[in-house]
């Protein structure tokens, strides 16, 4: 089935391409079938992928991010969460909030960046404060819902470093977890929180420029263009991300 | 965008995915055209408009909640038992409103409030109030093309009394038997303007005139429960339902009238 969204920078729509090319350049349109974003420090666009694929499909199905688990796929456990990041007011620096992954569809990730529980491994090798403070406490039992936890913590931690037990079960309260009993999990939060701050953030100094790479620009046209045709691909094709510095892994791993 | 849903009528407008996201993971919904609103500027701010605020379609709940946490601490606490921060960082008002679900819980706080919506077709902007809204269950008055631009809320003024709560089975994360909301001005120990809303006891979110007008210009001592079973047995059809049998819907309904009235009569005393 052929279709398209909406993206939209501005109130106003943008005319799209009136014709297709396959070039490697940036399709710069808000009517469109590609969905580009930040994916720690590059930039992955997705095209032609069908517009009700769910982020976390695409994350585990098309960039092989398979950390990020599907439980429920209706919103409720959380093992699907994931943080999404857009730039703040000044352009400097990167605001985050959860999301269910599950539920979120492709389309919304334009322009924005992603950070999976992929994402936290610090440049060393070593494992964000909250993880690390999730093993020393045995804040993780079968293990599923615990990149959501994690991912749900880091988010909270970005601007709540010095959180109350409450606070962080406010910020649990979208992630089911039936083997701990969660005192652990509040336990290991505070112990990552005695982490100097800087620790705790996310590094995103990479996706910062590159969020205003994808910014899609405020142009006004006329509203009667919006009816001419949209890529013909969307719907059809897999989705290419023409940006991606590594090579796809391939699954199962061997 | 408004364009675009002229020319594309059947578009699926998206926001917070929170309804969308299911319908498509259990329902297996396609849309042929989906229009993403989160990165419409003029759709994603809260604009002070003096009296009320104006909060746009594609406004978060979490938004939400921290503008409304000292004007409405009783809506605050009913959006942070909405749904977890991952829901509440994407949900809106707007979709909470458009998909008019009967037990949607902004929409009692909203109704009492005297919330309005600016709905927008093309270029041509109208004004409705939320009451005026639903003509039953998950039906509205927006017309093909017709979209929520935005949600007018009025600030709170002297002397007026706001309160929400929501009754459900699990405080956290869960689907409201009811959820009451009262909205009065206090004249003395009188109430005036009184304004009582509620969601789960009716097709769609709705106010409540038989309660509002055994309430208005009396004091708190002035209440009895049994007025208010009355009033709620001659304003509602009694139906059980999954979430809670009526006789204790009609209970709670009751009794979360009384206790916000007795609540501020107390507070008022005490002040």
């Amino acid at each position: 089935m052929i279709g398209h969204f909406y993206v939209g920078a501005t109130d106003v729509v943008v005319a799209p391409r009136a014709s297709i090319t396959l070039s490697r350049k940036p399709l710069m349109t808000q009517v469109t079938n590609t969905v580009r974003f930040v994916l720690d420090g590059e930039i992955v666009e997705a095209q032609g992928v069908r517009r009700t694929t769910t982020v976390l499909d695409y994350l585990r199905e098309d960039l092989q991010r398979t950390g990020t688990k599907e439980g429920c796929a209706e919103g409720d456990c959380g093992a699907c969460v994931i943080m999404i990041g857009e730039l703040n007011e000044a352009g400097d620096a990167v605001e985050y909030k959860p999301v269910n992954s599950c539920i979120q569809l492709l389309p919304a990730l334009d322009g924005k960046s992603v950070k999976t529980v992929e994402s936290l491994k610090k440049s060393d090798g070593r494992l964000h404060p909250v993880q690390a403070a999730m093993v020393e406490c045995h804040g993780s039992q079968c293990g599923f819902c615990t990149p959501g936890i994690v991912m749900s913590l880091t988010n909270m931690v970005q601007t709540n470093t010095t959180p109350t037990r409450k606070d962080v079960a406010d910020a649990l309260s979208g992630n089911l977890c039936r083997c701990t009993g969660y005192i652990p999990i509040i336990d290991a939060t505070l112990k990552a929180c005695s982490q100097p701050a800087a620790d705790l953030k996310v590094d995103d100094k990479a996706d910062v420029p590159l969020l205003k790479e994808i910014r899609r620009p405020s142009i006004q046209r006329s509203a009667s263009t919006v009816t001419s045709s949209c890529n013909p691909l969307c719907g059809h094709a897999r989705a290419v991300s023409l940006f991606r510095l590594q090579p796809l892994k391939k699954w199962p791993p061997t | 965008m408004a364009a675009y849903l002229t020319a594309f009528p059947d578009t699926q407008l998206l926001a917070g995915s929170t309804e969308i996201g299911l319908q498509v993971n259990k329902q297996f919904s396609r849309p042929k055209h989906i229009c993403y609103l989160g990165n419409v500027k003029a759709l994603s701010t809260v604009k002070d408009e003096g009296s009320a605020w104006t909060i746009g379609a594609a406004v978060s709940l979490a938004t939400v909640e921290v503008l409304l946490a000292d004007a409405y601490p009783d809506f605050a606490e009913v959006l942070r038992r909405f749904g977890s921060p991952p829901i509440r960082s994407t949900a809106t008002l707007a979709g909470n409103i458009v998909n008019g679900s009967p037990i949607g819980d902004t929409m009692p706080c909203l109704l009492a409030l005297g919330a309005s919506l600016v709905l927008r077709k093309g270029k041509a902007t109208r004004t409705v109030m939320l009451e005026n809204f639903y003509t039953g269950m998950k039906q509205n008055v927006l017309q093909p093309s017709e979209f929520v631009e935005a949600i007018v809320l009025p600030k709170p003024v002297a002397n007026q009394v706001f309160r929400a709560h929501k009754i459900s089975k699990r405080f956290e994360q869960d689907i409201s038997a009811t959820c009451c909301a009262v909205s009065f001005m206090r004249t003395g120990d009188r109430m005036t303007q009184v304004k009582v809303a509620y969601n789960g006891l009716a097709p769609s979110p709705c106010r409540a005139p038989k309660i509002e007008v055994l309430l208005e210009g009396k004091s708190a001592t002035d209440v009895s429960a049994d007025a208010i079973d009355a009033a709620i047995a001659a304003s509602f059809t009694a139906r059980d339902g999954l979430r809670a049998t009526w006789a204790y819907r009609s209970l709670v309904a009751r009794n979360l009238v009384l206790q916000f009235v007795e609540e501020a009569a107390n507070a008022a005393q005490e002040a």
